[in-house]
Parts: structure tokens; C-alpha cells; sequence
């Protein structure tokens, strides 16, 4: 059995079933005509999260009828449904992300099997106009526009799911606890390198971008350095911890640029020339001791012997992992990341 | 990290052919199976063409010939799902003098990863030349080791009367051939830090001897500390209502 997470929580997962047993009647798989929901709870081995999702498909080949065999299912987690519960009646209005959401999925009577978690962060108020869009939908959207991301956990025994909504600078950062270690407490590295990323992305690697309360300031900083703009009266004094690891050069106060919007544009538009090649990497986690960090956000610090000596020393954000399980074990572990350089300064 | 488990050896000899073995071992699913093959040979060591046994794919681990090529070791592995109980035999590109083979079956093994550093060491030193050799009575070399916990297990190949390492298992003692036949050990131990470690012993040999030797570190299951407890949970909940279905009884 796989079961994966990505950024937002969990994503897919397979399972293969004993062809003919109680497991695969159409009672089980199907109850009422709809896919099951499948909990994967691996915590005794020491997977950090529950996973949940819907069956999704059965692969089965019935050329001999065997009584005996392998039944692949499919497993898609919770977007699948969440992209086909709709929102009703909810015009155009101005309010944080985190409100939006926690308002609308609050309301909402659908089957979403959601609930909205004490972690809500509220950011910059925004307009938006739900109506029509998907729940799915909606919070990508809102993740899009805001930068900030939504996190599904599952809820043991309860078929349900929570929904946080999260500032990306507040992301789990486990880089006091792990170091990626090649040969020591990871193998199978592997680093690749992409020449396009979204901003979001980028900044959620870097950490680099603080937004102020109420959009008063809004700060990125990258490779080359960092663009800060602010509003007419207030000074822009945010950094993040981690964003001082970043180093590049000196901080550029932009009083043109008044407004979130286009300070973002304008950090984008430097971040892309900075940091057009950023590169990303896989790796199989080889120590027990580090299964409760490998959560998709999280940050680690690492430390690689590349062949362009660019990361000798760092930040490593994991995007998925993946867990292979037996019934007693963790057989592997799998996680993609994408990696920062960090200097000293 | 868990400590791999010696759960089979089974050994197995021949002279005269280019098959070693045949050696019968238990099918086991993700269990590390190790194949160490010593060969002997006064006008140069055959290397090993395949491995065959179990109906699994097996990979060459690391060969190591001796500095005048007198003998030779060499370690294959496999590890899935059995798919038969096909005998484990070694196929040679020539004829020796001697062979003799020894088979593991090793669990709570890192299942996508078992077999973590390795090295050979002969005369010459650390992946040595098979010519220019001068006999010793030193078998030893040196591995760096990769996980705590983890287990290096060692073997050489030799003519002469030999003595285990102090501390560690002895796992193949075949030192009661005929004179100028293959003689083999084989020994094992858990590793206590990550780094750099001796392999083999001093005065291990009784006189000094062509030899050639070869380490491999076995690394051990991700596994938690496991207890009844320790386990997977699989179970279906009702898409409509959320309430919980049943357990999923098997699974792969």
C-alpha cells in the first residue's frame, strides 16, 4: 500500500485488495453506488498523519475469473470530492481568505466532510465572489491570490477532514531537528533542476515574503536581495527568522509601489530574474527517528555534495512523501522537496 | 532503525564444475538474500557470470579478487517476492580449482534499500589489483558504514588456516579443506557508529596467504520499535454518512 501527501494534505494513494473476499463486494467498495472513503492510519510506525480519500477505481483482470488474486484500487484523496461540492449564494465580498473560507465552509450543509480547524490565518483582506465556484475551487483560488495555502488533516475514526489555512511563513520548521544527510539519513538523492516556477512557489521555498497586518507592508526577499514596499505612513519592519538566512543583498525600500498588488508584482518580476534556476530533488528517508518531520511544508535544513558546489549548506522544503506500507512496517519513504541556498549572513 | 536478523545460512561446495551450489534456501518476501561465492584457482580466479535461485533477480554487490588472482570473493543479492524455491547456484566464466558458496537470508531489512556501503580489500589494498600481491598473514580492510544499527558482515577467502574476529559472529568457518583448497570465512557484527571501521584482524591467518576480502553493511528495516500495536490500519468509511464500514482485512 502508497499513500501520498502533498502541500495541501492528502492527495492519492493505492491499495491492493485479495480478489473475492469480503473487502472487495461491491458493499464495501461502493456503498450506496459511491466510492468508498478509505482512513489509512500508519501512526504506531510512525507516519505523522492519518490519510483519507475515496475510492476512485478498481483495476481487475477477469479473463480467468480467478476466486484468488490481486484487485489494484485507486485511491483519490479528498479534491476529488471537494471539486464537485459547489457554492451557493456567496456574492462579492472583502474579508481575509482565512474568513472567506471559514465562512463558507462553516455554512455549508454539503458532504464536504470538512471542518474548520483553529488554524485559520487572516491575512490581507481581499474581494471575492464565490458563487458557482467549487469548494475545491474555491480554495485554490483564494491559495492563488493570496499566497497563503490551505492543509487538510484527517481526522481519525471520523471520516472527516480539518481545514487550516495558513500564512506561507508559517510553515512547520523542523530545521533545528533534521539535517538531510546523504548516505546517513537519506539515499537515493536526486536534484533536479526546473527553470519556471510559480511565485508562489518560489516564495514558499524561500519564506521570504511577510506580509504586515491589514497589507499595511509587504516584503519578498531573494537571492539578489530584497524588494520591500510600504504604504505612504508605515515603515515595513517584518522579517521573518528564516528569511534572514537567506542573505543576498541590501533591502531596497520601494515607496512607489503602495499597494500589496503590485509590491507582489514587482517582487515576482525580481524573484524570476534572481532565481531562475531553483532547483528541486527527491531523496528516501533512511532513519526512523526522522518519520515525524516529513510533512509536506515542512522545513529542514540540508546539507548535499552537489557536482556545482551550490548546496553544501541549504533550507530544503518538502513538497510530497510518499509511504510504501506493510502491514508491520514502513517500507520506504519517498519525498520530493524543492532547496534554497542559505549563507551566513 | 531496526537491526537486520540472521534468519538462514545454508552453505554448499563444488570442485571441478562452473556451477557453485546448488544451496536450498526458504522463500521469504523482502527478505535480503546474500550469496557470497569464494573461488579458488592457482592460474587465475573465475569471476562469477550470474546467479540464479529463487526465481529472483540477483545483482552483483561487490567482487573482489586477491592481489596474485589466486582467488577471488564475490557477493550478490536479491530481495521480493520469491517466485519459486528454485536452489541458489552460482554460474562461473571458467573452471576452479575449488569453489564454495554461502547463502543468507537476512530480515527487518530496509526493503528498498538494503545494502548500504561495501568494499574489498586484497594485498594491494582497498579494491587491489588482482597481480604484484605479496602474501600477508593481515586479512583485513576497512568499511565506512552508513546507519547505526546496521550490520557489516565480512568474508574472505583464502588457503590457509584462519581465526575469526574477536567480538563478532562467526557465521562461516569452512577451514577443513585439503591443502591448497578453498578455505572460507564468513563473519558478521552489529555496527555501533557511522564511519570508518576495521574489518578483519591482525595475525588472522595462520602463515601469509593471497587473499582477498569483502565487506558489505546491511541496513535495517525504517520500522518503529514494534509492538503488538505496531501496525497499518486500513478501513472504509460510508462516502454519504462518514460512519466507519469495516476494517480491510488484507491488503497489500
Amino acid at each position: 500500500m502508497d499513500i501520498s501527501f502533498d502541500r495541501y494534505g492528502p492527495t492519492s494513494a493505492s491499495i491492493t485488495l485479495a480478489r473475492g473476499s469480503d473487502d472487495t463486494h461491491h458493499s464495501a467498495l461502493m456503498p450506496d453506488g459511491d466510492g468508498a472513503l478509505l482512513e489509512v492510519d500508519a501512526r504506531s510506525l510512525g507516519v505523522p498523519d492519518v490519510w483519507l480519500g475515496q475510492c476512485e477505481s478498481v483495476d481487475e483482470d477477469v479473463t480467468h475469473a480467478a476466486a484468488e488474486g490481486a484487485m489494484p484500487v485507486s485511491v483519490t484523496g479528498p479534491w476529488a470530492w471537494l471539486d464537485d461540492i459547489g457554492i451557493h449564494d456567496y456574492p462579492a465580498r472583502t474579508a481575509p481568505a482565512g474568513q472567506i473560507i471559514s465562512d463558507i465552509v462553516g455554512a455549508s450543509t454539503a458532504a464536504h466532510r470538512l471542518r474548520v480547524g483553529a488554524n485559520i490565518h487572516r491575512g490581507v483582506p481581499i474581494e471575492y465572489a464565490a458563487s458557482g465556484a467549487s469548494i475545491g475551487s474555491m480554495l485554490m483560488d483564494l491559495a492563488g491570490i493570496t499566497w497563503e495555502y490551505p492543509y487538510l488533516t484527517a481526522r481519525p475514526g471520523e471520516g472527516r477532514l480539518t481545514l487550516d489555512w495558513f500564512d506561507p511563513l508559517s510553515v512547520p520548521d523542523a530545521r533545528q531537528n533534521v539535517t538531510l544527510l546523504p548516505g546517513r539519513n537519506c539515499t537515493e538523492v536526486k536534484l533536479t533542476t526546473r527553470l519556471r516556477r510559480s511565485a508562489a512557489e518560489i516564495v514558499g521555498v524561500a519564506r521570504s515574503y511577510v506580509q504586515g497586518v491589514g497589507a499595511q507592508s509587504t516584503a519578498m526577499r531573494g537571492p539578489a536581495g530584497a524588494v520591500v514596499g510600504r504604504r505612504a505612513a508605515l515603515a515595513m519592519s517584518i522579517y521573518a527568522a528564516p528569511a534572514a538566512q537567506l542573505g543576498g543583498g541590501p533591502v531596497v525600500i520601494r515607496q512607489d509601489l503602495p499597494a500589496a498588488a503590485t509590491i507582489r508584482e514587482e517582487a515576482k518580476t525580481q524573484l524570476r530574474r534572481a532565481a531562475s534556476i531553483i532547483p528541486g530533488g527527491s531523496a528516501t528517508i533512511t532513519d526512523s527517528a526522522l518519520f515525524e518531520y516529513m510533512r509536506p511544508n515542512t522545513i529542514l535544513a540540508g546539507v548535499f555534495n552537489d557536482g556545482m558546489g551550490l548546496w553544501g549548506r541549504c533550507l530544503v522544503q518538502i513538497r510530497t512523501a510518499t509511504w510504501s506500507l506493510g502491514r508491520e512496517e514502513v517500507k520506504k519513504v519517498s519525498v520530493s522537496f524543492d532547496l534554497w541556498s542559505v549563507s551566513d549572513g | 532503525m531496526t537491526t537486520p536478523v540472521l534468519n538462514e545460512i545454508q552453505v554448499g561446495s563444488v570442485d571441478g564444475s562452473l556451477l557453485v551450489g546448488a544451496v536450498t534456501m526458504t522463500p521469504a518476501d523482502d527478505q535480503l538474500y546474500l550469496a557470497w561465492i569464494y573461488i579458488d584457482s592457482a592460474t587465475g580466479a573465475p569471476a562469477v557470470s550470474s546467479v540464479d535461485g529463487l526465481g529472483l533477480t540477483w545483482s552483483l554487490v561487490k567482487a573482489q579478487c586477491s592481489g596474485q588472482d589466486e582467488h577471488r570473493l564475490e557477493v550478490w543479492s536479491a530481495i521480493g517476492e520469491p517466485s519459486n524455491t528454485d536452489p541458489v547456484i552460482a554460474l562461473l566464466s571458467g573452471m576452479p580449482d575449488g569453489g564454495y558458496i554461502a547463502v543468507e537470508r537476512w530480515g527487518s531489512v530496509l526493503v528498498s534499500d538494503p545494502v548500504g556501503a561495501s568494499s574489498g580489500y586484497n594485498t594491494n589494498g582497498a579494491n587491489g589489483a588482482c597481480s604484484g600481491g605479496v602474501d600477508t598473514n593481515d586479512a583485513t580492510g576497512s568499511i565506512t558504514t552508513t546507519a547505526n544499527g546496521s550490520v557489516v558482515a565480512v568474508g574472505f577467502v583464502v588457503d590457509q588456516i584462519f581465526s575469526h574476529t574477536a567480538g563478532w559472529t562467526a557465521r562461516v568457518t569452512n577451514d577443513d579443506s585439503p591443502a591448497g583448497a578453498v578455505r572460507a570465512s564468513l563473519e558478521d557484527v552489529t555496527v555501533a557508529g557511522i564511519g570508518a571501521a576495521t574489518v578483519g584482524a591482525a595475525n588472522n591467518l595462520a602463515g601469509a596467504d593471497d587473499w582477498a576480502l569483502v565487506a558489505v553493511e546491511i541496513l535495517g528495516a525504517l520500522r518503529v520499535t514494534p509492538t503488538a500495536a505496531s501496525r497499518t490500519l486500513a478501513r472504509f468509511f460510508d462516502p454519504h454518512t462518514g460512519r466507519p464500514l469495516r476494517d480491510v482485512a488484507r491488503w497489500q
